[in-house]
């Protein structure tokens, strides 16, 4: 017994062998130092190995945004967007590849230039594409802009081939309304669209969106994504879409008949301006000169404007609209109240004369408008006095932007009541020494057609959300400039600016249109010539207004021309009033005018 | 473990018992000797320290052979939750990974129908405007009608002509390039009509 416990006792305090009870110790320390190194790794380490290798992995990319699209008042696109990709190779990488499968490097770069030549079509040359990639630069641009399915089509043949999205801007309508639209261009630098010039410019926060970001895991040293580890960060929010109140075919044939008219007589520039009588919206617009924004690089840098709301003006005879509201407005004349219009009138230090020589003539105050008497004019507005007048001035909007929501708006010029100088008084009612644009111009007459209630244009009609939910622009609040009755009065006596009868003619005859009351008004003003600082006897702005039809408004159109080889607009009135007439199916008025008399024996 | 193990019942607080000669197996395996033909003796020294630690010692020799019967079950129960638990996982993930290469099938397809309709109304918006349209026209001969007489119908059906009219005629083409300003002849009378009285 003893033996065996002596056995017990000794085994184990001394019978383990020395080596097992070293071994165990290793053991047990090699342990302690792996818990070790774990807590530190785990718990000190933790959140920067992860960090490490989350860079290493993680990969983030742009999701890009598409642009907005730009449409007319019938949604017919104007402007859009259309997504495409730019082909990078890298010719020194290639060879280097080449070199180590041992093939050569030329006779790929050959095989490489046919095929994309061949997917490609026409405008690439096989040959160009070659001396690209045989050139020694570190990356060259193969091709800027490919469908995205033929980029894909090509980097099937040769993965090494990158291609980079590239968005493109097309205007299907080319020319149309190039003036309004502006131009918006590929930016290298933001990698995105933005506008250069015009609404794509104005309006480019709304139209270009957000772009999106997303995260994706990729194996270290390549591009290629591990499928599954997307995680969309960010969606991108498209842009949203701009509706014009532009109508594309009015847009199209005011732009051709008045550049047709324009070049016809030899005129330096020339706009037009279609509004509609009751809303103001702008439904044409349009320039005698503009450019192709498909093809900016052609087009001439000072061709980008849009004259019809930046080039200001002076009137002319256009302007005599204000005395005449305001006259018939306070109750200063009649329509029927018999002037005696001496042929010329002394104002303070000029002379005014009429168009043509005449004595003393018994002319009716809407014969004073109808034949354009200058002197008539000036007799009313110094009955009218110059308050009421600059009163007048002030509440048809001119001297004031209208904010019809386009770039480089200018507000024209009227000169300040305290500025004004002894002739002034004799210049403004008669549309001399005041400037103002097309859309101004076209303005004042709109409060005319509408009852005396003048509404500041507008050329988008509504926002487009990137969901298709459509914000309609809220329509600025109305300035009432007359009363409707003189508003109506006005309209009436300038029917008979287009009165063609015998003895009693208006100014503006070929402006008539069979089957409806025109009211219209013609202008004449001159320029200034810059060498004398006075006003040039060769050099006019012919300017033309006029309301389709005067008994029932539906549209205001205003003309201006820049120094043409006629004397009037009337004629180029009439067709777009005749195409107007068609295009919205205006009903025939119920009578023609009826005839006046302008001027008594 | 291949220490020897010395703590041979850590349950059953028998401390004095492995320092006594018949349990101190070095090996630690102490079934070998439970419950297998033991001589008398130890069949004795077993029944007397049963009798003196109570109904406790029935225990302790069924004990050892207990837990590793019952315990066979529930290793097989644990094993067998271990195995779904790693076949699941791995259909689980094969699954997905199979949805995601599903998902980019997917997409390929629907985007390139998106190309397709892009193009398809990129065409169509370029083939429907105003200036296409209009050259179209021309090409197949057509000319702008110009100002068109108009009909009324009265209510009694009569109609009545309004207008004059007229042959359409093709306008002139117009000219390759715009004339310079400089080219523009001088007006040898003034423009007529509306020349604003002249300043002295």
């Amino acid at each position: 017994m003893s033996r065996r416990r002596r056995r017990r006792l000794s085994l184990p305090a001394a019978g383990l062998p020395r080596r097992l009870v070293l071994g165990r110790v290793v053991l047990v320390l090699a342990l302690v130092a792996a818990g070790l190194k774990l807590l530190a790794v785990q718990g000190l380490q933790a959140a920067e190995l992860s960090a490490q290798a989350a860079n290493q992995r993680t990969t983030v990319q742009t999701l890009p945004a598409q642009r907005g699209t730009i449409t007319d008042r019938n949604g017919t696109p104007l402007a859009f967007s259309v997504a495409a990709e730019a082909l990078y190779a890298q010719p020194k990488r290639i060879t280097a590849e080449q070199r180590a499968v041992r093939a050569d490097p030329d006779a790929h770069k050959q095989a490489m230039a046919r095929r994309i030549a061949q997917v490609l079509g026409p405008p690439v040359s096989e040959q160009e594409l070659l001396s690209k990639l045989r050139s020694a630069d570190t990356t060259v641009l193969l091709a800027p802009l490919v469908t995205p399915a033929k980029a894909r089509t090509i980097q099937r043949d040769f993965p090494e081939i990158s291609a980079e999205h590239r968005e493109i801007r097309q205007y299907p309508g080319g020319e149309l309304a190039a003036n309004v639209l502006g131009v918006a261009n590929w930016r290298a630098d933001e990698r995105k669209v933005r506008g250069l010039v015009g609404l794509e410019n104005y309006a480019d926060a709304l139209l270009a969106g957000r772009d999106g970001r997303r995260v994706v895991d990729t194996a270290e040293g390549s591009d290629a994504v591990i499928p599954g580890s997307e995680r969309v960060e960010r969606s991108p929010v498209p842009g949203s879409g701009l509706e014009l109140t532009l109508d594309s075919d009015l847009q199209f044939t005011v732009a051709q008949m008045l550049g047709d008219y324009a070049r016809k007589y030899h005129a330096k520039g020339a706009s037009a301006v279609v509004l509609d009588a009751h809303t103001a919206e702008v439904y044409a617009m349009a320039n005698d000169v503009t450019f192709d924004p498909n093809n900016l690089a052609a087009a001439r840098p000072e061709l980008l404007g849009n004259p019809a709301v930046s080039a200001p003006f002076e009137p002319g005879s256009v302007n005599k609209v204000v005395t005449a509201a305001a006259a018939i407005e306070n109750g200063v004349l009649t329509p029927d109240t018999v002037l005696h219009v001496p042929g010329e009138l002394r104002i303070a230090d000029t002379t005014v004369r009429d168009a043509w020589r005449h004595g003393t003539l018994n002319l009716t105050f809407t014969g004073v408008l109808a034949r354009s008497s200058n002197v008539g004019v000036l007799l009313t507005a110094q009955r009218l006095g110059k308050d009421r007048f600059v009163d007048m001035l002030t509440r048809m909007g001119l001297g004031q932007r209208t904010n019809v929501g386009l770039p480089g708006e200018s507000a024209g010029r009227v000169p300040p009541r305290d500025r004004w100088s002894g002739s002034t008084f004799a210049n403004l009612p008669i549309g001399q020494g005041l400037s103002m644009t097309v859309l101004q111009m076209a303005g004042m007459y709109q409060a005319i057609a509408n009852d005396g209630l003048r509404i500041p244009p507008r050329i988008v009609s509504a926002e487009i959300a990137p969901d298709g939910t459509r914000r309609a622009t809220p329509r600025p609040a109305g300035v009432r400039v007359v009363s409707p009755q003189t508003a109506r009065t006005v309209r009436n006596m300038l029917r008979a600016v287009v009165q063609n009868v015998p003895g009693q003619r208006g100014t503006a005859t070929e402006a008539a249109l069979d089957g409806y009351q025109i009211a219209a008004k013609t202008g004449t003003a001159q320029q200034v010539n810059p060498a004398c600082g006075c006003y040039s006897n060769s050099n006019y702005w012919i300017t033309f207004a006029g309301i389709l039809p005067a008994d029932a408004p539906r549209f205001v159109v205003g003309i201006m021309l820049d120094n043409p080889a006629v004397g009037s607009a009337a004629p180029l009135f009439h067709d777009i009033a005749s195409y107007l007439a068609g295009r919205y199916q205006i009903p025939l008025s119920p009578a023609p005018s009826p005839v006046v008399t302008l001027t008594f024996p | 473990m291949t220490a020897p193990t010395r703590t041979v019942t850590p349950m059953r607080g028998r401390t004095a018992a492995p320092m006594r000669g018949s349990t101190a197996v070095p090996t630690g395996r102490r079934d070998t000797r439970a419950g297998r033909g033991r001589s008398p003796a130890v069949a004795r020294a077993y029944a007397r320290r049963a009798q003196r630690t109570g109904a406790r010692s029935a225990g302790p020799e069924v004990g050892p052979e207990n837990p590793d019967a019952g315990r066979m079950p529930f290793v097989l129960v644990v094993m067998v939750l271990l195995g779904v638990a790693l076949v699941s996982t791995l259909w689980l993930s094969t699954a997905a990974a199979a949805d995601s290469y599903h998902l980019q099938g997917a997409r390929k397809v629907a985007r390139n129908l998106a190309e397709r309709s892009e193009n398809l109304s990129r065409e169509v918006a370029t083939l429907e405007t105003a200036p296409e349209l209009a050259r179209r026209a021309r090409e197949l001969g057509m000319v702008p009608a110009g100002n068109p007489a108009r009909l009324i119908v009265r209510p009694d059906g009569t109609v009545v002509l309004v207008g004059h009219p007229r042959r359409a005629t093709a306008p002139a083409p117009p000219p390759a390039a715009a004339p310079a300003p400089a080219a523009r002849p001088a007006p040898s009378a003034p423009p007529r009509a509306a020349a604003p009285g002249g300043r002295t």
